[in-house]
């Protein structure tokens, strides 16, 4: 496996050159060509090695402690989320306790008050149920917080470093899928001046797709639906800019008026899926549970190396195909300058449809990638709007490095901001990072400085 | 009160009609009628781009309740407005500090970020002692006071209020309706008829000029010496209190805050109201909200009968619980074509609807 990965990806890169060297006439043929061999040749070699997972239990697992004590005989119990019991605990000597599951999702874990030692109560703000989401399958600790006399709360920590570096990892993850999806956005505001505020459902439809093909085919590899989801998210910024937006804007409709019809777009787009895909959260049967497989200090699912591999992948292949090739020129000149990139024979409409195909798989492929580490639900999209907005700006409107390196560090801060901070509150990372970065430069980290107001 | 009923065919057109009007004219219409007039100031006469309109409504929202509910200033509800206000004020500076200086899809990029963050910080179990956290406020409360804020406005300063009949309704046919929201459609209306007026009086002072010409041409404006931000800036703060208000209504009628109420739709949905209605112009807003809640809930109502009376209940794959979801996609529908192929709307010009980008 190992061995023919190797080959296709060498494979790759050459035909990425030879699109380069091509006559200008097919150049949108052969730059979308490139990277359609691109995102197989990559997804091939990756998915293709990626064993099977073997299904493996987790557990709901904690230490209910009241200052320095254990609790002893406290009985604990767990549903989940259809509100099926899975199992019940009570707690050894040592105050621990544990009950397995099998399935991701959120679950709800009830501490029997009754059963706790005279004078023990909830602290003040927290209940005796606690839901829990689990997204990935590994040991999760359980908190409740208990007073009495002595208070104290019941985690079981792993030590700092290893904590901090698990944040850190997932910082990464989070940042390669939140660049993969800001490209898009950044490079289609570049040619066309359109914040496009449907960005976001673009990247749960992908999701959604994704899931769509896998239950339609069952038993299809996982690369193989990727690929599919790719190429209907392609469809899906065709249509977009060839049915909707291209012909507004040649009716010399302003970008503030389509930002508008964005808006309005988005709404259709993420309620029709809620129509057709349900409000239920569901998860891939590809790789829905998986043990974790340690590299070095690393312990992660197997999943989350090829994602984080596939996606870094794909982004050098958009930096690739930007540098290397006549279609990539293209759009980074019409980004630059439309009407001087028109005038120098460079087909602006086509170049156009082809950044929208382009950052619509993307988006795409990284909704697909989302699902796949986190669930695959309606809101999706919505949920890592900000996020997305945020490392666009960050990195510079209209920049395709620019959303890379902003869509890396925004996803980097924010997970690791839940280190110290509530998990919602990585939001406020996000906006803090745009307040910032419009005060003190405006045009991103690699965008080029123009006269603002 | 008096009600007749006209059924044909199974479909029962009073209730279309009578719901239809009903939710034109509710306090939940006027407290969007005046969050348009809120985004008229920013949009249709200042050109900027606040899709956050949301935190504003939030901020009017949270203010009151939290003042009252902490008993501070007395539980006062006047004061509690007005802090609510104070509250719009400090978010419009630190939205439009940064933000106001750039090209207008910046603000647009701020504005929906702060929207979305406030509602997700006042649903953090850190501020469960202030905002209720994912609880929100249910009953807004002077806790040392021992009075709740929907009995204040609703009972002891309501002149339609009697203690004898406390159920009494007023009105007919399925406009009927209680003291309390009578009362408050009152309130609301009034506002959004002042508000109106007081935009349109500033709009035809020399300020307004200003702010039209920066609408217009930013960069003229500069020329002539205007400082641009600055009233930029002051009609960022005057359109947020405006904002304020509309949530500050909504929080009366309903009786309680919770960070649900300001999902970023509801933005959107006050969009698609001053669209409807005309940006720029005096009225829109008002007659936008009355015709957007009309339109909306007889589309609505009409779908469920048409569902309700089709066999097995499921009319082109629609079920009843699908009827709310249809909703926002006609919203997202209605708003992209108007902004297609009528951008002046019911009562606006076109000439002043069509924003250049800047």
């Amino acid at each position: 496996m190992g061995q023919f990965g190797h080959v296709s990806l060498s494979t790759c890169t050459i035909s990425a050159m030879y699109g380069r060297g091509r006559a200008g006439s097919s150049a949108v043929r052969v730059g979308a060509l490139a990277l359609l061999t691109l995102i197989v040749a990559s997804l091939f070699v990756l998915f293709a090695a990626v064993p099977n997972a073997e299904a493996q239990e987790g557990s709901l697992k904690g230490t209910l402690r009241l200052g320095r004590e254990t609790v002893e005989g406290a009985e604990i119990s767990a549903t989940d989320a259809d509100g099926n019991d899975i199992g019940t605990a009570t707690t050894d000597v040592d105050g621990k306790w544990e009950i397995p599951f099998s399935e991701i999702g959120t679950y709800t874990v009830t501490l029997d008050a009754a059963s706790l030692p005279e004078g023990v109560g909830f602290a003040e703000g927290f209940s005796e149920s606690v839901e829990i989401e689990i997204d990935e399958v590994r040991a999760k600790a359980v908190a409740f917080k208990l007073d009495s006399a002595d208070v104290s709360t019941t985690l079981e920590i792993d030590p700092l470093w290893q904590r901090l570096l698990s944040r850190a990892v997932d910082g990464v993850k989070v940042g390669l899928l939140m660049a993969l999806a800001a490209v898009g956005l950044s490079l289609i505001y570049g040619v066309t001046g359109l914040v496009n505020f449907a960005h976001s459902e673009m990247v749960t439809f992908g999701a959604v797709m994704a899931f769509a093909i896998e239950s339609l085919w069952g038993g299809l590899p996982f690369w193989i639906v990727i690929l599919f989801t790719a190429v209907v998210g392609g469809v899906l910024g065709f249509v977009l800019e060839g049915g909707l937006f291209g012909p507004l804007r040649r009716r010399k409709m302003n970008n503030i008026s389509l930002m508008i019809v964005s808006i309005g777009l988005a709404f259709v787009l993420r309620y029709s899926i809620l129509l057709f895909f349900g409000s239920a959260p569901q998860s891939y049967e590809h790789y829905r549970i998986q043990s974790a497989t340690d590299i070095g200090p690393f312990s992660l699912p197997g999943k989350d190396y090829w994602i984080m591999g596939v996606s870094f992948i794909l982004l050098v292949a958009v930096g690739l195909l930007l540098q290397r090739t006549k279609m990539g020129t293209a759009m980074r000149a019409v980004a630059d300058n439309p009407p001087l990139s028109q005038s120098s024979g460079i087909d602006v409409d086509r170049t156009i449809i082809a950044v929208w195909i382009a950052g619509s798989a993307l988006a795409a492929v990284g909704g697909s990638f989302l699902g796949l580490t986190q669930i695959v639900e309606w809101q999706m999209g919505e949920k890592v709007l900000l996020l997305i907005f945020a490392a666009v700006t960050l990195g510079g409107l209209g920049t395709a490095y620019g959303a890379m390196v902003g869509g890396l560090a925004i996803g980097f801060a924010s997970e690791m901001s839940t280190f110290w901070l509530d998990n919602d509150l990585k939001f406020l990372i996000a906006l803090i990072v745009l307040i910032l970065i419009l005060l003190f430069r405006p045009q991103g980290i690699l965008g080029v400085r123009e006269r603002f107001g | 009160m008096s009600s007749f009923t006209s059924l044909i065919g199974g479909y029962d057109i009073s209730k279309l009609l009578g719901d239809s009007l009903r939710a034109g004219v509710n306090v939940q219409s006027a407290a969007f009628a005046l969050g348009a007039v809120g985004l008229n100031l920013h949009y249709g006469f200042t050109g900027l781009l606040n899709v956050g309109m949301v935190a504003f409504m939030a901020a009017g929202s949270y203010g009151m309740a939290i003042i009252f509910t902490q008993g501070l200033f007395g539980g006062s509800i006047l004061l509690g407005i007005l802090g609510g206000l104070v509250f719009a004020t400090i978010i419009a500076l630190l939205v439009g500090i940064p933000a106001l200086r750039l090209r207008s899809d910046y603000l647009a990029i701020t504005t929906i970020a702060i929207g979305e963050v406030m509602r997700i910080s006042f649903r953090s179990r850190r501020l469960l002692d202030i905002t209720g956290g994912p609880f929100g406020l249910p009953s807004i409360e002077d806790r040392s006071a021992d009075i709740s804020l929907a009995d204040r406005i609703g009972r002891d300063w309501n002149p339609f209020f009697s203690v004898d009949d406390p159920t009494k309704t007023f009105g007919f046919w399925r406009l009927d309706f209680d003291a309390k929201t009578l009362w408050l459609m009152i309130i609301g209306w009034t506002l959004v008829v002042l508000c109106s007026l007081l935009v349109w009086k500033l709009i035809q002072s020399p300020w307004g000029r200003v702010i039209k010409a920066i609408r217009e041409d930013e960069d003229a404006a500069r020329a002539l010496g205007k400082n641009v931000f600055g009233y930029k800036l002051q009609s960022l703060i005057i359109g947020g209190c405006i904002g304020a208000l509309a949530g500050i209504v909504r929080t009366l009628d309903s009786g309680f805050v919770e960070s649900n109420q300001f999902k970023p739709q509801t933005t959107f949905f006050i969009w698609t109201v001053l669209i409807l209605g005309g940006a720029a112009s005096k009225w829109g807003p008002m007659l936008g909200a009355f015709v957007f809640w009309f339109v909306l809930v007889f589309v609505e109502e009409a779908l469920r009968q048409v569902i309700i009376n089709a066999d097995d209940m499921v009319w082109m794959g629609l079920e009843a619980n699908d009827v709310g979801r249809m909703r926002l996609i006609m919203m997202g529908i209605m708003l992209a074509a108007l902004m297609i192929w009528r951008p002046q709307g019911i009562l606006g010009k076109k000439e002043e609807a069509l924003l250049d980008a800047r």
